[in-house]
């Protein structure tokens, strides 16, 4: 349990955080946050700041390599193996499976990157912003209205999780 | 499946010309001869929706244009529409001051989240069937359009069977023509400058009117005019539809992306495949569109023995060869030349009994199913183009093969799982190098004509006994007739 040991990270009360997770440098983490085994959430440089009410999953990597603070809302899903370099990400916004967004890209809210999209241009996308297709042919458009909220799943994975997995404590 | 054995290194030679994987070929049991689907017929056997597996008779069909009525695809980016529900309160019917909850259900696009609310289209009561149809602005000018074309084919259709009928006639006309009597001569006349037959003789048919269509006239303005604002302000690209998206729905063509309204989803079509020459079938799909099986399939691949490469060098070269039909079969592999020489031996005795077969009076124009297929004159047909056709083909490098049978087991599904110690064939030790069920492996020493280093080729003939159709079910052991079929084999650098 090198994570253990290494990390400072600041996980709020009702945060969900499985210790298999490998959490490096300064991190914060808000409550009913809830972070999978195996997910790897990086501050290489500065600090990462998550909000609350966020589902982070297994083999998602985020990562700051810069010296500013990498800030990421609330309400927002990072599906299995995802790769986040961003350095703000809004609220109500789903990165899903295998997506990757950039160090230069800033999501605001309610966006949606879709599965196996890279996402790489400069700039801070528009509120429902929405990224699909694969390769060399992702498209994007805007959508009105704003993805749902995930409470149910929050609540099921905070009493799921704690049954097959040991669970850090909370740190202020 | 198909994947693993679509390999394009090993190809077999059609009756056609063509050169084929096994597994895109089919084979023609009553002809005995590999069929691609280049040379067979195609027929449609049944429409169905690939999403709700409904079958749709071909004229209702016709009537909904092809499409499905239940499901639709995504506008923007053309994947399946999914039905979503949502629980909104509405006022009761019994006491309007109070709400009740009311299942609504809309549309969403599970790959680009489009819904059916981005369209402004509201949601609709029940789950499937009550969405709106577009009109189209111009259908009465296609229906009249229609009309037009409609009664241009029958007038087409009406002058055809004049025609025929007036040929029918023209020896009559030749003897009573002479006289004017009867103004037939005048007929005669316009017959020969070819005029259409105008109907003096009192013919019981009308001619069929033709549905008059005023032509579209060009107007100096037009209803699609530019937005003004699209020179003033910037353009946000995710407001507009793409040409894709335009001509997906042809018949409005919408710029703007709120316009977009759900596709209904095209029929797909199952179709069956017939012979060419015997017409008879060589693969029919149960008429059920939730099946996956077969009532009639001769695919190659179950009835031709199947060559793979099983090792690839000049010294040591290996072939392995599998039977997957359900008879044991002998398997003979010729070079193109031995080919030759048999083929022509083989020509030369089929003709003699052609002239036999003459005698006894019995022309092709009345021979019909089995007969066609086993008359002597169509084999030696069958053999000489696949003769022509293999010389054809350019080889740049040649296999040194066993001269001697080779006996193929039938296909034994069992025997995977059978212990049973390999029956004792009488194989030569030189050609067969290991033999398990119905594989065997064979060695294949290549001799190379020239040792520059490009794309090396070689061929050879398979020569098996296979079973005709229409024999199995009879009480004599069925007597497999020997079929040849070219194989090319595509070896690389080496």
């Amino acid at each position: 349990m090198d994570s253990l040991t290494l990390s400072t990270a600041k996980i709020a009360n009702g945060a969900i955080v499985c210790c298999e997770c490998e959490l490096q440098g300064d991190i914060t983490i808000g409550s009913r946050t809830v972070i999978h085994p195996r997910a790897k959430i990086i501050a290489l440089l500065g600090p990462i700041v998550i909000g609350e009410n966020n589902i982070i999953e297994e083999q998602v990597q985020i990562i700051n390599n810069g010296e500013d603070t990498m800030v990421i809302g609330n309400n927002n899903v990072f599906e299995v193996d995802c790769r986040v370099e961003s350095k703000k990400i809004g609220d109500n916004n789903i990165v899903e499976s295998k997506a990757f967004v950039g160090r230069q890209t800033s999501l605001s809210n309610g966006c949606v990157i879709g599965a196996k999209c890279e996402v790489l241009v400069h700039e801070t996308l528009q509120e429902g912003s929405l990224f699909y297709g694969s390769g060399p042919d992702v498209k994007r458009r805007v959508q009105s209205d704003k993805p749902s909220a995930q409470g149910a799943q929050i609540e099921f994975l905070s009493k799921v999780l704690p049954n097959y997995h040991r669970i850090r404590k909370p740190m202020v | 499946m198909t994947h693993l054995f679509k390999s394009e290194k090993v190809q077999y030679l059609c009756t056609c010309g063509s050169l084929k994987p096994l597994c895109r070929t089919f084979f023609c049991r009553h002809c005995l001869a590999l069929k691609c689907g280049d040379c067979v017929f195609h027929e449609v056997d049944i429409l169905y929706c690939s999403n709700c597996l409904e079958n749709v008779p071909p004229g209702e069909a016709r009537v909904k244009k092809n499409q499905c009525s239940e499901c639709f695809e995504c506008p923007v980016c053309d994947q399946l529409l999914l039905t979503r529900a949502t629980n909104i309160q509405v006022p009761s019917t019994e006491d309007p001051s109070k709400l009740v909850p009311k299942k609504m259900f809309y549309l969403v696009c599970g790959f680009c989240r489009w819904t059916t609310r981005e369209a402004g289209l509201p949601d609709q009561p029940s789950a499937t069937g009550s969405w709106p149809d577009s009109d189209n602005a111009n259908s009465t000018r296609v229906a009249a359009l229609l009309e037009h074309y409609r009664s241009l084919a029958q007038l087409d259709k009406f002058e055809k069977e004049q025609k025929r009928q007036l040929k029918r006639r023209s020896n009559y006309l030749s003897f009573t023509a002479v006289s004017d009597k009867y103004s037939l001569s005048a007929l005669a006349a316009r017959k020969r400058s070819g005029l259409p037959f105008s109907g003096s003789l009192g013919m019981k048919k009308e001619t069929p009117q033709i549905y008059k269509v005023e032509s579209a006239v060009a107007s100096e303005e037009t209803d699609d005019a530019l937005d003004p604002d699209i020179f003033t302000k910037v353009l946000t690209l995710s407001s507009v539809t793409t040409i894709d998206q335009r001509i997906r729905q042809s018949e409005r063509q919408p710029v703007k992306s709120e316009d977009l309204i759900p596709i209904h989803k095209f029929l797909s079509v199952r179709r069956s495949q017939r012979c060419r020459f015997c017409e008879h079938n060589l693969s029919k799909p149960e008429y059920n569109p939730s099946s996956i099986k077969f009532k009639i399939h001769l695919g190659a691949f179950y009835h031709v023995p199947d060559v793979i490469i099983f090792r690839l060098s000049r010294e040591d070269m290996q072939l392995r060869l599998c039977n997957r039909s359900q008879y044991p079969t002998h398997v003979r592999l010729l070079s193109l030349d031995q080919f030759s020489s048999i083929a022509h031996l083989k020509i030369e005795e089929l003709e003699r009994s052609v002239g036999e077969a003459e005698k006894e009076k019995k022309s092709a124009s009345s021979m019909v199913g089995h007969e066609l297929c086993e008359s002597p004159a169509t084999q030696a047909a069958n053999l000489r183009t696949c003769l022509t056709n293999a010389l054809k083909e350019k080889v740049n490098a040649f296999f040194q093969l066993p001269s001697e049978q080779i006996l193929l087991p039938a296909r034994d599904d069992l025997a995977e799982y059978e212990l049973t110690a390999p029956q004792n064939l009488k194989d030569d030790p030189k050609a067969v190098l290991w033999r398990k069920g119905n594989k065997v492996v064979v060695s294949t020493p290549l001799t190379v004509l020239d040792d520059e280093m490009e794309e090396k080729r070689a061929g050879f003939v398979f020569e098996f006994g296979a079973v005709r159709a229409g024999f199995e079910t009879k009480e004599v052991q069925p007597q497999p007739t020997n079929v040849y079929i070219p194989v090319f084999i595509s070896l690389g650098k080496i």
